[in-house]
């Protein structure tokens, strides 16, 4: 079997956490479905499976070679979210009513020209430094909010099945984690602790905020647009929707940063030409276009990219202690 | 590569500059008359000016009085809109469309709110936070009012202009049900506790109440539902029973008025019964739910201390 070694500049557990996090927050921020308790209790059950099937991933990565093709699924399943995450985006920035939102992707087709030319240690590093700036908007949020919140709002009805599925769909960045554990820096506990500030941060901070949110927004559950962006406006802090800068700025921010991410995890080497670079992008441009058109919005695609990306490194370890004893088998022979 | 980065950055600094703020009115007050023809009126911030035009629809207020301003119209700062005709009608479009902001202050008037714009003898939007920090009337922003009338019982209030005074309207799909009286919108202040300070006159003797914990229940005896409010108030006052007797009475014509009179669910009672686990009310449709309220029975029970 062909193998690869990774050949990108390795991360630290803060940056793979951090990536892996603005992601997660990047896709939060799009999604239009209302805030309830179910939804948090759907979120929270599905981040507990994923990572019953992603921890013992670190015990194994020292044996995890991933082949050629198996790199590939990976590089196209990068491409498309890629495409579905930009056409998240644009729509999130329509429903605000951006100004000129003609220009919009104009400018973020500049921005991500700009950052795909860039090293990946430089995503990396914007990763940290925005999870930094959204921790502490978040950190405000519950204090500025719980004045206006009704506890009472948790007993509205909801589909937490409908949530548990919707959290694996919008965790299909988790797919290329088998490739960043391989690429991380060479120290024993880098790994183990960004899959645990991943999950934590997953687990415990975005279902708390989903509570929040239902408490806040209340009986709004036929809001038409992100409730993210609907509990901002209802808080005391912030005055309107459209003239929340800051989170504004940092959704688009994250949005940016994912595909970013996405697409030099599709582009096939670091010194790739700019060809071959420019082509990536313009194949995610067209894709999100048709997205946007199609309103479609990545249901199947995601859910498969998720659980693809917790189940073949363990297809491929199966394979590979299989083929090692056939070969031992020969040998003995 | 940097010097590079900094000198783009610089030019297109210097090439955006805020021009629109000179082409663009941001209205602080919106009158939207839904009759026959439509109208619509704003009070512009910048030149304190009332500009006024004939919208096609309710809705497209803004088309026209960009056509009559010769002005872009940003409404995001908007803080109070004043309304006639079937408030569900024009809402959930406004809000949907995210003409004005969720937590804009709304008013419903009876006739010609352009022409009390034009006037000058429309309130305030400080005078409807006064009432509201002073426990006058509850807070009724316009997505509060627009999340009752999606949920609950499908009635929702909204703060009105009668007769020179602030009080509570309650409608549905249909249009305007009733208007509040002044006790019941102080006892549904009272319920919601956003009130900054509550004061009333007990028996000739000033009352305040200095902090209240109040809780709603619900239960089911035969298949009629009984909501019961009970809680704590400790209050300032020299009149204990008077003061006493006053709470009670705002509260029960809170309730009696708004969801035994009309249905309306303004108090969280459906998310209340579902607590308390009664189940008819997650299954039941919005007007089911509001045959059931006028049916059920209402209880108060308050413990008034100084």
């Amino acid at each position: 079997m062909q193998q690869t070694t990774p050949c990108t500049p390795r991360w630290s557990a803060l940056q793979t956490a951090a990536i892996l996090l603005l992601c997660r927050l990047s896709a939060f921020f799009c999604c239009p479905v209302p805030y309830t308790a179910a939804y948090a209790k759907g979120m929270f059950a599905a981040v507990l499976v994923q990572a019953a099937m992603l921890l013992p991933l670190v015990k194994l990565r020292h044996l995890l070679r991933i082949p050629v093709p198996a790199l590939w699924l990976f590089r196209l399943s990068a491409l498309t979210l890629a495409a579905v995450r930009t056409a998240d985006a644009f729509r999130l920035m329509k429903q605000l009513r951006c100004p000129a939102p003609h220009l919009l992707p104009l400018m973020f087709l500049a921005v991500l020209l700009y950052t795909v030319s860039r090293p990946q240690a430089a995503t990396a590093r914007t990763a940290v430094l925005l999870l930094v700036l959204a921790s502490a908007g978040m950190l405000l949020l519950p204090v500025s909010g719980l004045r206006a919140a009704h506890a009472v709002s948790l007993y509205l009805p909801g589909n937490a099945k409908g949530a548990f599925l919707r959290e694996f769909r919008q965790s299909a960045e988790l797919a290329l984690l088998p490739v960043l554990l391989t690429n991380q820096k060479p120290k024993e506990q880098y790994a183990p602790h960004a899959l645990t500030a991943v999950c934590i941060g997953r687990g415990a901070v975005l279902p708390l905020l989903v509570l929040l949110g239902t408490m806040q927004n209340g009986r709004l559950t036929n809001w038409q647009g992100s409730p993210f962006f609907l509990l901002l406006a209802r808080t005391p802090l912030s005055d309107a929707v459209r003239t929340d800068g800051f989170w504004l700025l940092l959704a688009v921010g994250c949005a940016v940063l994912c595909v970013t991410f996405l697409l030099q995890q599709a582009i096939p080497q670091t010194r790739t030409p700019a060809l071959p670079r420019l082509s990536v992008l313009l194949i995610c441009t067209g894709a999100a276009a048709c997205f946007i058109r199609t309103g479609y919005r990545g249901e199947g695609l995601g859910i498969a990219a998720a659980v693809t990306g917790a189940g073949l490194p363990y297809l491929l370890l199966a394979v590979q202690g299989i083929s090692n004893k056939r070969a031992a088998f020969r040998r003995t022979e | 590569m940097r010097k590079s980065i900094l000198i783009c950055l610089l030019g297109t600094m210097l090439l955006t500059g805020c021009t629109d703020i000179r082409t663009r009115k941001s209205p602080d007050v919106l009158a939207i008359d839904s009759g026959n023809p439509a109208r619509t009126a704003m009070h512009a911030t910048q030149d304190d000016t009332v500009i006024t035009a004939v919208p096609s629809h309710p809705l497209l207020f803004r088309t026209a009085l960009e056509n009559a301003a010769g002005a872009e119209i940003s409404a995001g700062h908007l803080s109070l809109l004043l309304l006639n005709g079937n408030p569900a009608e024009l809402l959930p479009g406004l809000l949907q469309s995210q003409e004005i902001a969720p937590t804009c202050k709304v008013l419903y008037v009876r006739s010609d709110p352009c022409g009390l714009l034009e006037s000058g003898g429309a309130p305030t939007a400080g005078q409807l936070d006064a009432a509201v920090s002073t426990g006058q009337l509850p807070v009724r922003t316009a997505d509060l009012v627009y999340a009752d009338l999606s949920g609950g019982s499908g009635v929702s209030a909204l703060p009105a202009w009668q007769q020179d005074t602030l009080t509570l309207a309650l409608f549905d799909a249909q249009g305007i049900c009733s208007v509040l009286t002044e006790t019941a919108c102080r006892g549904l202040a009272l319920l919601g506790g956003t009130y900054d300070t509550f004061s009333f006159n007990a028996d000739s003797a000033p009352c305040t109440v200095r902090s209240a914990s109040l809780r709603i229940s619900a239960n089911s005896v035969r298949g009629r539902l009984c909501f019961t409010v009970s809680g704590s108030i400790r209050t300032e006052t020299s009149h204990l029973p008077a003061a006493e007797l006053l709470l009670t009475e705002m509260v029960s014509e809170a309730l009696t008025q708004t969801a035994q009179d009309a249905g309306a669910d303004l108090l969280f009672l459906r998310e209340t019964a579902l607590r308390c686990g009664i189940s008819d009310a997650k299954t039941c449709t919005q007007m089911q739910w509001r045959e059931l309220l006028k049916a059920a029975s209402f209880r108060v029970d308050l413990r008034v201390s100084v």
